[in-house]
Parts: structure tokens; sequence; C-alpha cells
């Protein structure tokens, strides 16, 4: 048979699969939401919007899709690429990612700079794997210059090897830096730090690794710190626990901390103390927030990705202590510091 | 819309090859017409208007062109078309620069139009505007059917870049209405080989030397920049040829035959031979509407360099509205010129001349692809030659393998040994490449389509 005749039978099996199956909403290999949308509406097909997400739900939808994601792999292997989507393996056995230098790191910091100067708050940037492993060849000094940044970086290293406060194959520090972490800001709010319990969740390969997906990373143990709470409320939800640890049973494992990246959740920790914080963070907070846990009665946490609200009015609220604990590879290049500013 | 694309490959063409291949072949260019509007219009909806416009002037021009008996209206409705294509193409594409251009000489602050670049503009434009040249020197009939000469214009194999054909390679079959059926499958194969090189080559190429593209300036080195600046020339390569090469399967399956666009540019042994083999049609057309008319070759030599500096210089900006292409344009002229007076008459070792030649071109790539000629000085003179991190043994061994199949394909020797396969061995081959891009497809990010840009 021909490849002509080829395509056409491929092309019936796609049509076929696209009208008959129900949509597949999350890729397990990949550990990504699919698409599932088709925006049509004139104003989408003027700007892009529609033919972008007719190709996006066309490729993730597409037939046996995981087993073309795993031929891909295995030819972009064997032509022995290196780095895959910006993330690389490091010489300890880790990924790490390779940053893009932007404009946006500059206007970040600026952000940063001012809500620290406005409201009083405490900001930490935690240094991502591709700084503590390789440092030299990024635009960092703006991140960890004498008058920028509290140096986590360099309070880390004086700690521990890089190697050991790195998951395998993730740019967030694990159970045993988490701490340290806390130890830096906790001096910063002149807390005592006090160490919450540590359950295992689950073996882990990390967050990067779905980008990387020839790279088998040994795997890691994900532990949990936690902290009994009253309640968490976000999305018209109540939860009575920090993290949702079902989901270590999964394949995001790190996904159900925090039960995920939620725009506004406001934590009753069940002290008595009238000690209020407002957390404004990213992923890299999770570990760190049932050390606050500890201190707070009331913790409300924002993550700038996915909240549209404006901060100044929250600010107004009067919480005791404000921080802003993010990780670098948000500062360099997520667009939604600006939010910081109203 | 783009061919390397799942919608492309899964919806639009076989909508389009179905509706070919079953309706009376008299409403071909009709069918044809209304894929080729809808395959403009899907990438780029507003400026659906110029493409009709565009079709509408130099559909009147040829017929006027054509029915005047003085010559005067002859030159003056030619005058026409030309003025109004390159009107457009200059509207477009270069006022911006123009713009920019009289603020730094005046030290003027005079507003820069922000105007989008219409999709394939520099190629549909010569295209018509050497259509309505040929009814002038009655080389061709004017058209007078509307949706064939629309049919022409828009046609969606050829219409983003290239080849650039002219009316006159596809006239007789506007009209002869082939059996479509039996020009399928190889049509298909040249398709899938353009798929190939474009989506297993040129995007991977693409995304190996992305890292470095996405470091900041200081943190690169000469060296970086001279492997980025490798890959590049073989991207570009795959990228265009890929492209030609699609077009030309598609049309060989819609019944069309255009002309060839790359000719193994790599193996030339002098950059007049390079860019006899690199971009075919645009030397051509260039050739017969520039160099020729300005009196080619048969003049005196004073003239003959004028006459390639000229050619060179417009080269240079009909591939981008900015100085560095236009320095691009004037790097090789300048080479052409000596090859021209005497260099390429030296008795020097092939390999010799070989080598000179890929050190001349890639020193070019590294014009073309610098975003400004005071980017491509910080890069290629001012860096250090190694970075503060010593990334040049990753980058370099990031897509090694890539780079060497890239060098390999780059000629014709695997095409000459590939002949001789019995033809299942063939069409499983193109079956593997054609899987093999659409895993690509589906799983890559990286989809970028250099050509695209003029």
């Amino acid at each position: 048979m021909n490849t002509f005749k080829w395509y056409s039978v491929l092309v019936g099996v796609v049509i076929l699969h696209l009208l008959t199956q129900p949509f597949n909403v999350y890729s397990a290999l990949e550990r990504r939401l699919l698409s599932t949308d088709i925006e049509w509406s004139w104003e989408n097909a003027l700007d892009q919007t529609f033919q972008d997400s007719l190709e996006n739900t066309l490729n993730d939808q597409m037939v046996t899709r995981e087993w073309w994601i795993k031929v891909n792999t295995l030819k972009d292997t064997l032509l022995g690429r290196l780095i895959f989507d910006k993330v690389m393996p490091s010489e300890h056995g880790l990924v790490e990612v390779w940053f893009e230098d932007s404009d946006q790191l500059k206007r970040n910091i600026e952000f940063l700079k001012a809500f620290e100067a406005k409201v009083n708050a405490i900001v930490n940037v935690v240094p991502h794997s591709g700084s503590l492993l390789v440092p030299s060849y990024h635009d960092d000094s703006l991140l960890y210059d004498s008058e920028g940044y509290p140096s986590l970086r360099t309070w880390l290293m004086s700690q521990s090897s890089a190697s050991s406060l790195m998951y395998q194959g993730d740019h967030h520090l694990n159970h045993f830096a988490t701490p340290l972490m806390a130890e830096h800001l906790f001096n910063q709010l002149g807390l005592n730090l006090i160490q919450p319990t540590l359950s295992y969740c689950a073996d882990f390969s990390g967050t990067l690794q779905p980008y990387y997906l020839s790279f088998k990373p040994k795997l890691d143990s994900l532990w949990a710190y936690d902290t009994p709470i009253e309640s968490i409320q976000f999305n018209n939800q109540t939860h009575s626990s920090l993290h949702d640890l079902s989901a270590c049973e999964g394949n995001n494992a790190y996904g159900g901390l925090m039960h995920g990246n939620q725009g506004f959740s406001s934590i009753q920790t069940g002290l008595k103390n009238n000690q209020s914080l407002l957390l404004i963070k990213d992923s890299h907070a999770h570990q760190l927030i049932p050390f606050l846990a500890l201190h707070y009665q009331t913790i409300d946490v924002v993550d700038l990705r996915h909240y549209n609200g404006s901060i100044q009015a929250l600010v107004d609220q009067g919480y005791d202590d404000v921080v802003v604990f993010v990780g670098e590879g948000s500062v360099r290049d997520d667009r939604n510091f600006f939010k910081l500013s109203r | 819309m783009i061919f390397a694309s799942t919608t492309f490959l899964f919806l639009f063409l076989p909508s389009a090859i179905i509706a070919l291949l079953f309706t009376p072949p008299r409403f071909r260019s009709a069918i044809l017409l209304f894929f080729s509007l809808i395959f403009y219009a899907y990438g780029e909806i507003r400026y659906g208007l110029i493409m009709i416009f565009s079709i509408a002037l130099d559909y009147i021009c040829g017929i006027m062109i054509e029915s005047s008996k003085k010559e005067m209206n002859r030159k003056l409705w030619l005058l026409i078309s030309v003025v109004g294509n390159l009107g457009l193409l200059f509207w477009f594409k270069y006022s911006g620069y123009l713009a920019r251009l009289i603020n730094q000489a005046l030290d003027l602050s005079m507003p820069i139009p922000q105007i989008l670049l219409p999709l394939g503009i520099s190629f549909f434009t010569f295209q018509t505007m050497s259509y309505s040249i040929d009814v002038y020197r009655k080389e061709v009939k004017a058209e007078r059917n509307l949706v064939d000469f629309g049919a022409y214009v828009t046609m969606f194999p050829q219409l983003i870049a290239g080849p650039i054909v002219r009316y006159s390679d596809i006239a007789l079959e506007l009209k002869a209405k082939v059996n479509l059926w039996d020009r399928l499958d190889h049509g298909f194969n040249l398709f899938v080989l353009g798929l190939g090189s474009k989506v297993l080559l040129a995007n991977a190429l693409a995304a190996a030397i992305a890292p470095i593209e996405a470091l900041a300036l200081e943190n690169t080195s000469k060296l970086l920049w001279m492997i980025q600046t490798l890959y590049f020339g073989f991207q570009l390569y795959f990228d265009f040829a890929g492209y030609s090469l699609m077009a030309i399967g598609l049309g060989h399956m819609f019944g069309f035959t255009f002309p060839a666009n790359f000719n193994y540019p790599y193996i030339s042994s002098s950059v007049s031979e390079f860019f006899r083999r690199w971009h075919i049609t645009l030397g051509d057309w260039f050739k017969s509407y520039l160099y020729i008319p300005l009196g080619g070759s048969r003049v005196p030599l004073k003239k003959v360099i004028f006459n390639l500096l000229v050619v060179w210089f417009i080269t240079g900006l009909w591939h981008g509205a900015d100085t560095q292409f236009v320095v691009w344009g004037l790097w090789l002229g300048l080479w052409v010129i000596l090859e021209k007076i005497g260099l390429s008459k030296l008795n020097l070792p092939l390999w010799f001349k070989h080598t000179l030649t890929l050190v001349i071109i890639f020193i070019s790539w590294s014009i073309f692809n610098a975003p400004s000629l005071s980017e491509w000085s910080q890069r290629f003179i001012h860096l250090d030659w190694i970075s503060a991190a010593s990334l040049e043994g990753v980058m370099l061994r990031n897509g090694l393998g890539l780079l060497i199949i890239s060098m390999i394909l780059s000629g014709p020797w695997i095409k000459t040994w590939f002949e001789r396969f019995p033809s299942w061995t063939k069409q499983g081959f193109y079956t593997l490449i054609l899987l093999l891009s659409i895993a690509s497809l589906i799983h890559g990010s990286l989809n970028p389509f250099l050509y695209f840009r003029f």
C-alpha cells in the first residue's frame, strides 16, 4: 500500500475518533490538562484564538496520542537531543531549566520592589534548580545582588549541596530544603520555627520530567509537611486539611499539595491569637504553609496567576504580616506581577 | 494556515482533495480559488481584501494591456499594474523602514507606521506583476476567465512562500483539467518529503538552537553564535526547501507542475552557483524582470557591476525591510561581482572553492539572522570567544546527530542511492517520514516558518 493510501486511512481513523469518542481531559503521561474547547467566534477568528484552539484540540485529542508522543521522544533521543522545552539534565543527575533571559524579569523585580516598599512586605524569591546548579549563565544579579532580595540561594547553599536540596526531576526544593527556607523567612518575621508533622506522600519523578520523557530520574520520595487546621476555603469549597493527600495515589502527587494552585484561599488554623497573614505565592510556598499555620490564626493565600481581584483591597484589610514567596522561575517570566500594583 | 500543522493535514487537505476529485473538472478552478481564499483568510482574515484587490488589479490590467492598440496605453496599464503591486509591497513592507531611515537621517521623530505584514505579500505581488509584464511582452495571452486568474494568484500550495510561479508555467494546466487520480501518489510523496524536511529537520534544528537565542547577549559568546549560525544555515535550507517541496507536491496532486526551487545549494563551489541553486524562482524572476532589462551581462563591465549591485541590493531588500538585509544582499553581490571579474577563473582547488563559498554563505546567514546590524557586531566582534559558563560544548552536542544528518541530506548523495531501492521500500520510507512528522507536530511546540516573514 502506498503512502497516500496510508494517509487516507489515517485521516479516516482520526476523523472517526474525533466524531465518536469523548474528549480526553487529562494526560497522565504529560501530567497536564488537555485542550478540549474549540473557541469559535468571529472575534476569535480575527485574533487567531480560534485557530490556535482548533490546532491545540486536534493535537491533544489525537487518536493514540501517547503513542505518538513516545515515538517522537524516541526519535529525539536517538538524534541526541539534550534540551527539551528548556529542560535539560544537569551534571548532578537532576533536571534543570534553561531560563530565557528577558525584560520580564526586570519588570517583575520592579513590581516586587514597589510592593515591598508600599506595604512593608517581606519578599522571598526561591532559587530555581537552574540557579542553584549552574548559577553563572543567567542574569541573576537582579535577584540576588546585595541590595536585591535576601539571598535564599546563598543561605541554602551554605546549609547543603545543591543536589541534596532539589527533587531529582523538578525545580522545587525538597522536604529537606523546606525547613531551611522556612527558617530563613521566620528569621525575617521574628518567629520561632516549629516543625510541623511530616508524612510520606508518594514516589515522585518530578514536575519537569513530563517535558523530558527520555530522562528517567531516580525517583524521589515526596513527603508532605502538614498541620491540622480548622478550614481552608477556595472557590466555594471548604476543606478541613491543608493538602489533598488522596492525590498521592494518583499521577499528579505534587498537585495535591494545598489542593493545587488556587487564585484565593483563606485558611483558618484554629489558633486563637488574632494573628493574620497575607501570603502571595506560587507553588514553591505549598510546603511552607504548614510552618506558617502554626503561628497565624488566619492566612489568606493569593496566587497571582489565578487571581484577578485588587491586592490593595486585600492589604487594606489590615494583616499583621504580608509575605511574597515565589519561585525564581515565576519572577523570570510570569506576566502577572503587575497585579501587585492594583 | 501552515502545511506543517494537524489542522492542515487532517482537516483542510483532505477536504480540498475530496472536493477537487469529486467535482467536474470545469469547476476545478472555482474549487481551488475557494479553498485558497479560506487558506489565506485562516491565517490573515483581515487581509483577504488585499488579495482580492491584487487579483482585480492584474486581471483588469492584463486585459487592458492586451486589448489596447496604442503602445502608450499598453505602457500606461503596465505602469498601473507595476505601481499598484509595488505600492502594496512598499506600503505594507517598507513604509515603516523608510520612516525610520528618514527619522535617523534628518533627526526627526515622525511616527513610524505600525503595519502588520500580510502573509506572502512579497510572493504574490511578484507573481502578479510578472503576469502583467509577460502580457505586455506578448509572451502570454491575458486571462479572460476571472476564476481561472483568481485561482492562479491565490493558489494555496504556493501562495505563502513560493515557488514564484509565472502564469506561463501553469496557463495550459489551468485549462487542461488532467486526471487527478493519477497524480495523487507521486504528488503526496513529494509533499511528505517536504513535510519531513520542515518538521523533522528544520524544526528540530530550530529547537536545538533556541536555548542560545533565549540567553541574554552578555551570557553568550562568539563561538555560541557561530554554532547557532551553523545550525541556522541548515534550518533555513530545510525550512524553505521543505516548504517549496510541499508546494510542488500539492501542485502536482492538483494538476500543476511548479518549477523547482532548490537544487542542493550547499554543494556549490561559488556564490553565483549557490544562488542558481537556492530559491531558483526568485533568481529567475530578478534575472528576467530586472537584470536583463537593465542590460544584463551584454554591456561594458562597469555597467555589469552596476547592474549586479542593483539586483543584489533589491534582492536583500526583498528579503526584509531592514538595513541588515541590504548589507546581506550587498555582501553576496560583492562576491558575485568578484567571481564575475575573475575570481572564478583562478585555478583554485575545488575543495578550496567549495570551502570559501560555504564560509561566505554562512557569514551571510549570520547577518541575515541577526535582529540588527548592531547586534550582529555585538555577537561576532565584541563578545568573548567562550561564554562565562562554557556552554559551547553542551550547545554543540544538543542536536549534533541531527546536524550531521542535515549536512548529509543537504547533498544529492542519499537521493541517488535511494533511487536504486525497490518501490515498496521507498513507500515504506515515505510512510515512516509521514508518521514521524505527525508525531512531531502532535508533541512538538516549536514550528516556525522562516519564509513567512517575507
